[in-house]
């Protein structure tokens, strides 16, 4: 599977990984964030599509599914029922609800279903700090 | 959900937004699809322009500090009223030019006009804009020049251009989208001339490390080693511009032999970058602020033209000697803020001009200001010297964004009127003054932007004004009325009025814009100048010079050049470091007034002042990462920061971003002769240690 | 090779999935007692007409089919012969298994209150059953009683709301959700309840469910001599391992469930276990991890179990969410308390030492994941320089081979 390679000594905390994700999903939440350490240092928060994803084993409707050909950690908003539990269980903090109506999880899809169907925040960012490889 | 196009009013490319509006409410914010400077996307700053104002909210009335020092809320009647018989009674006490405003680059071209009307020519007094800390040096270098202020490219030659070469420019920081459209150019060849590793030469092909201040020596060396192996454009010269021999006489003394030790740049590695420039089809040069704030900032500007001009790098698509600008409407108030030059960049001293504008105002001729403004730092010597006793702050921050910040402050306290108009009554200089008047944002406003390639744009009101606001060009008018300016006041009604009293100031200018109706701007491409009466908009994207004419009176373009002035400052075994100052990110923008309230950018950003040193100079210093140092500047002041270490820049070399107010009480108080712009990105520092970081 | 898993809940469904991932070839059979796929943890949105059943299915389309495997529904198990590997239907029949996997989950416990067991119109909501006997009864009666206001309580209620009922809940603590919240966050519920006006009887107990001569409820009477007129009850005092078929074989279980090891393993070699059955972290997770564990390890593929921390919730009801980590309040004097209440959120940290004990997030759950792995791993947090509010992985940041975070 492609996973988003992350260098984070090359991030300059641009915030376009963050632009690129809210514009091409068409929405006002973002899917990643950048946060700083204690010790000044830019961290790209993304979603990994971990092997072993905490987010999938936790939800109990399965809106949260890994698909197994492309390794993908799929959210299916209909099927949600915003319990939140994803949200505790992500061990990196990654996930959260949308802002407008607290009932949505904001979570990366790879940008699959936008017109590029490839991550738009790998594409857009200036110092390629972040990069698509094959795991 | 109503969905309303409208102009960023952050930086000067003026990307286009759509803004989602239902029950008076953004929903959100997409950038707009097809628009010729952002296609479909923009920066974070953009994206969250409805967060102004959300978390920090002002008071919506005026406010008066009483005799106790609090601040009252008053009537906008009152504050009127107010502003006009403090002003008055200060005038005629102390004389007409004892008050003085500064005004700023982010208000529509209306409301530049208008209140270069109320200011100029109503009350008569001098007002400069902070236009003049960031862009003042290509104006006049463009004015010289060309004859006029008219930068010549449109955003497009980014995308066409083979040899790009940035000079004193940041783009991967300060304008994102212009680095955007570079990347989509995927034969260029990017040549960064920056004295640091920034963001945007860590993507360059090429890094010029140019020792700091030195680019001038570089450029008329360069053009010594053209002109030498006759890499020029003969034809160019000889039919488009004047002064080449003298030029060519003077670049003489900038030779290959002692131009690394002036500049850092050995002979071999400029001769490479002559041949770059010879080589390339359509070679661009383009500068930003890197030049601009500067000692000899408009001769280093001309140095750049002057390249372009002899090796015909102009009017062509791809190529030119082009000035990157800095505000959303930098560019509105260097034609129509009636400052620096009369309404529509004409003369304050030519008759004709000046009988043209009154009759278009329908003033008498002797109301016209006789000529331009003094500058911003005059204006703050005047307040320092007690000659200026009323001051009118628009939109801007000074206490924070002057340089040698602390001096504005003295200023402030020898003041007997300050007024303050802004979106916040907390900016760092709001909360010094004495009548608060509070404005909206852009989202509230009609008008039009100017953007960096000329491109004028329509702001629309995607929200409306709630019970008392007030936008900038509803408080000059009611300036206006309390300032009994009668009946040529009428003629600035509404935005509307006053964008046809802008199109006939531009009449017969390079600017025209005749031929643009305001409903041309909404939900468009927008139309750059010049469009006149009757002209047919042949294309979204158009430069300058395609014809080779230029607008000096007999047509050419001047090359202008002088001796490299000596620098006021040296490193010295007291201040042996040099302190630069820039943009941090691209999430803060200038005083963080507005940006504070993004939560993307909070979260990523830290919240104190912070410096980058080299890790070898750390060391020898003993100081470790995130320690905070005492930096004593040879301007006389000292400040704390944090200290975050990197090899981006030299190891003599300290750079700090202008986004906390500790960087500007560093920087110095020396101004480009010609453009009286400051020359912040010098002055020398030492280091003390002070303690480690508290948690 | 046949494999047999009991129960189509969290456990076995995704047990019997990882079985046939490993194993293509063998054969699954799947017996349980549910006619349908559903989740147990969202019932309440049955009741309130929210979802359908095919809505409450967690597993995937046509999940039977996609992974093969035989499903025997409707049926339940009555007795297990371990020796003789085969376990004995309640239909009568008899199923071989070369391996099993019992995820056979719990049952709602009915305390010895009197005449709540033996009274009609008691119900538990652990089931699909309960849940339609909730919802035909809301759409007849006046009057509820949710007795204990955990969880399920809680899920009860809301389910409730929309049907113009006089709902009461009768807890014995001096809050509802005692041990996921502390008051303050308690409280902020409770509020909400009584705005959609429920009766929120604290700090009693039920002494007597008072029937008529149909022996259907009339009211309860409480400690406190407080009759509640009622004439369903819905009853949330906790669930016991559904463990009665082991009786008699030599499969190991105590009070509390079914035993396995960290292999998922019990003390029978070809048996194994998972879910609520055993009676320990009774959450989905758990039982989704443990499912799997188990599967791995009867393949042959060694898998432990490692994620024992059970004191982990999130809810999200009347549009207010909440996240409870580990201790809610200080267990002594040598942990420390930090509260900060900002923009209608409300989030408390319990640490010592610089490590992070417990936690209520009410609000703003975003990002909140982070704590969790604090909490769970013990991870140190003195060396970061962020208000304990603001804690993110920044601190923590570190890439895996495969490009994965670790910590």
């Amino acid at each position: 599977m492609k996973r988003i390679k992350i260098d984070r000594s090359k991030c300059i905390g641009c915030l376009t990984c963050t632009t690129a994700c809210i514009v091409s999903h068409d929405c006002v939440d973002n899917r990643s964030r950048i946060t700083l350490s204690s010790k000044g240092k830019y961290a790209p928060i993304f979603c990994r599509h971990c092997d072993k994803p905490e987010c999938v084993y936790t939800c109990m409707t399965g809106a949260m599914r890994k698909n197994p050909d492309t390794g993908i950690v799929e959210y299916d908003k209909n099927q949600c029922a915003s319990c939140f539990m994803c949200i505790m269980a992500c061990p990196y903090g990654v996930l959260k609800a949308d802002s407008e109506n607290n009932r949505e999880i904001m979570k990366c899809d790879m940008c699959q279903y936008t017109e590029s169907k490839s991550p738009q925040c790998v594409a857009r960012c200036p110092m390629h700090a972040i990069t698509l490889e094959e795991v | 959900m109503e969905v309303k196009q409208s102009t960023c009013n952050y930086c000067a490319l003026g990307c286009s937004l759509d803004f989602y509006v239902e029950d008076n409410k953004i929903k959100k914010i997409l950038p707009t699809k097809d628009y010729p400077v952002n296609d479909g996307f923009c920066c974070i700053k953009g994206l969250n322009l409805n967060k102004q104002c959300r978390k920090f909210k002002s008071s919506k009335l005026p406010l008066l500090r009483d005799k106790s020092g609090k601040m009252k809320v008053i009537s906008w009647n009152e504050a009127f009223e107010t502003f006009a018989s403090r002003m008055k009674s200060i005038q005629e006490k102390h004389g007409t030019e004892s008050a003085a405003y500064l005004s700023t680059g982010q208000i529509t071209t209306e409301e530049m006009a208008l209140l270069g009307f109320i200011g100029r020519c109503c009350m008569q007094i001098n007002g400069d804009g902070n236009t003049r800390l960031c862009m003042a040096t290509a104006a006049v270098a463009h004015k010289q020049s060309f004859g006029f202020d008219a930068p010549p490219y449109t955003l497009k030659d980014f995308e066409i251009s083979d040899t790009i070469i940035l000079i004193g420019a940041n783009p991967v920081v300060t304008h994102p989208i212009l680095w955007s459209r570079i990347r989509e150019n995927e034969k260029v060849k990017v040549i960064s001339v920056d004295p640091r590793e920034s963001e945007t030469v860590i993507n360059s092909d090429l890094w010029i490390d140019i020792k700091p201040k030195s680019d001038i020596v570089l450029f008329y060396t360069l053009a010594n080693v053209l002109i030498e192996k006759n890499w020029i454009d003969r034809e160019y010269i000889a039919k488009y511009s004047e002064g080449f021999e003298g030029f060519k006489e003077h670049v003489k003394k900038y030779s290959l032999e002692d131009v690394e030790e002036k500049t850092g740049i050995s002979s071999e590695r400029v001769m490479e970058f002559a041949k770059i420039i010879h080589n390339g089809k359509k070679v661009s040069f383009w500068w930003t602020i890197g030049i601009n704030q500067g000692y000899e900032a408009v001769r280093t500007a001309q140095s750049i033209i002057d390249l372009a001009v002899i090796t015909g790098n102009m009017g062509k698509e791809g190529t030119g000697a082009n000035s990157i600008t800095g505000q959303c409407n930098a560019m509105g108030s260097r034609i129509y803020s009636n400052t620096t030059a009369l309404y529509g960049g004409r003369d304050f001293d030519n008759p004709e001009h000046r009988s043209e504008i009154a009759s278009i105002l329908d003033v008498p001729c002797e109301v016209i200001p006789k000529k331009p403004t003094i500058p911003y730092n005059q204006i703050i010597d005047k307040i320092n010297s007690g000659k200026i006793k009323a001051l009118w702050v628009i939109g801007t921050n000074p206490r924070h964004s002057w340089s040698n910040n602390e001096e504005f402050e003295k200023a402030v306290q020898k003041l007997e009127f300050l007024v303050v108009q802004d979106i916040y009554d907390d900016t760092d200089t709001s909360k010094l003054c004495d009548l608060f008047l509070p404005s909206v944002s852009a989202l509230k406003k009609e008008g039009f932007f100017i953007n960096t390639e000329r491109r004028l744009s329509a702001i629309t009101p995607v929200l409306k004004k709630e019970e008392g606001e007030l936008t900038d060009y509803d408080i000059l008018l009611g300036i206006g009325r309390a300032l009994k300016v009668g009946k040529p006041l009428e003629k600035w009604k509404t935005p509307r009025h006053a964008f046809e009293l802008i199109k006939e100031f531009s009449k017969g200018m390079p600017c025209d814009i005749t031929g643009i109706d305001y409903e041309m701007l909404v939900s468009s491409k927008g139309i750059q100048w010049p469009f006149k009466k009757g002209d047919i908009l042949s294309s979204d994207e158009r430069r300058l010079f395609e014809d080779n004419k230029y607008f000096t009176p007999n047509g050419k373009v001047k090359l202008i050049y002088e001796d490299a002035a000596k620098n006021p400052f040296t490193q010295t075994e007291k201040f042996p470091y040099i302190f630069n100052s820039g943009r941090g990110t691209v999430g803060q923008w200038h005083t963080q007034t507005r940006t504070r309230e993004i939560e993307f950018v909070k979260n990523s950003c830290l919240t104190d002042a912070y410096v980058f040193l080299n890790y070898k100079l750390a060391e020898k210093l003993h100081i470790k990462e995130n320690e905070k140092i005492m930096i004593l500047s040879a301007n006389g002041h000292k400040n704390e920061f944090r200290v975050i270490l990197t090899k981006n820049v030299k190891e003599d070399q300290l750079y700090a971003p202008i986004h906390y107010i500790e960087t500007n009480s560093l920087t110095p108080s020396i101004f480009d002769p010609y453009s009286k712009e400051p020359s912040y990105k010098y002055v020398p520092v030492n280091i003390a240690k002070v303690s480690e970081v508290r948690s | 090779m046949t494999y047999v898993v009991i129960g189509a809940s969290a456990s076995g469904i995704n047990g019997a999935k990882t079985l046939r991932e490993l194993e293509p070839d063998a054969e699954i059979i799947l017996i349980s007692k549910d006619e349908y796929v559903y989740s147990r943890c969202i019932l309440h949105h049955y009741i309130s007409n929210k979802r359908n059943i095919d809505a409450l299915n967690f597993s995937e389309k046509d999940y039977f089919k996609k992974y093969n495997i035989k499903w025997m529904k409707e049926i339940g198990v009555d007795k297990l012969k371990d020796t003789e590997n085969e376990i004995e239907l309640s239909d009568g029949s008899r199923v071989s298994y070369d391996k099993l996997l019992i995820a056979s989950g719990a049952s709602s416990f009915i305390p010895p209150v009197e005449n709540l067991r033996s009274a009609n119109n008691v119900v538990g909501l652990r089931n699909l059953e309960d849940a339609q006997k909730i919802k035909d009864a809301a759409k007849k009666v006046k009057n509820v009683v949710v007795l204990g206001a955990g969880l399920i309580g809680i899920d009860a209620i809301t389910g409730l709301l929309g049907y113009g009922l006089n709902i009461s809940v009768v807890e014995m603590n001096d809050r509802i959700l005692a041990v996921q919240l502390d008051k303050y966050a308690a409280n902020k519920y409770e509020d909400l309840f009584k705005k959609n006006g429920v009766n929120l009887k604290l700090g009693v107990r039920a002494e007597k469910l008072l029937v008529d001569e149909a022996n259907n409820p009339k009211q309860l009477l409480l400690n406190t001599g407080e009759r509640i007129p009622c004439e369903f009850v819905v009853v949330s005092a906790g669930v016991r391992s559904n463990t009665a078929f082991l009786q008699g074989s030599n499969v190991e279980f105590d009070k509390f469930g079914l035993i396995i090891d960290e292999r998922g393993q019990t003390n029978i070699e070809d048996v194994y276990g998972a879910g609520d059955v055993t009676g320990r972290n009774p959450i989905w997770p758990t039982a989704v991890k443990e499912g799997i564990v188990a599967a791995s390890n009867m393949v042959g593929k060694k898998l432990l179990m490692t994620d024992f921390f059970g004191s982990k919730n999130t809810m999200n009801f009347l549009g207010l969410a909440t996240m409870s980590l580990g201790n809610v309040s200080v267990p002594d004097e040598s942990y420390k308390e930090e509260i900060e209440t900002k923009d209608g959120n409300y989030k408390k940290v319990i640490h010592k030492d610089g490590i992070i004990y417990g936690a209520i997030i009410q609000g703003d759950l975003s990002y909140a994941g982070i704590l969790t792995q604090l909490i769970r791993r013990k991870i140190n947090i003195s060396a970061v320089k962020k208000s304990i509010f603001e804690v993110d992985y920044s601190d923590f940041f570190s890439i895996k081979e495969n490009l994965e975070y670790t910590f």
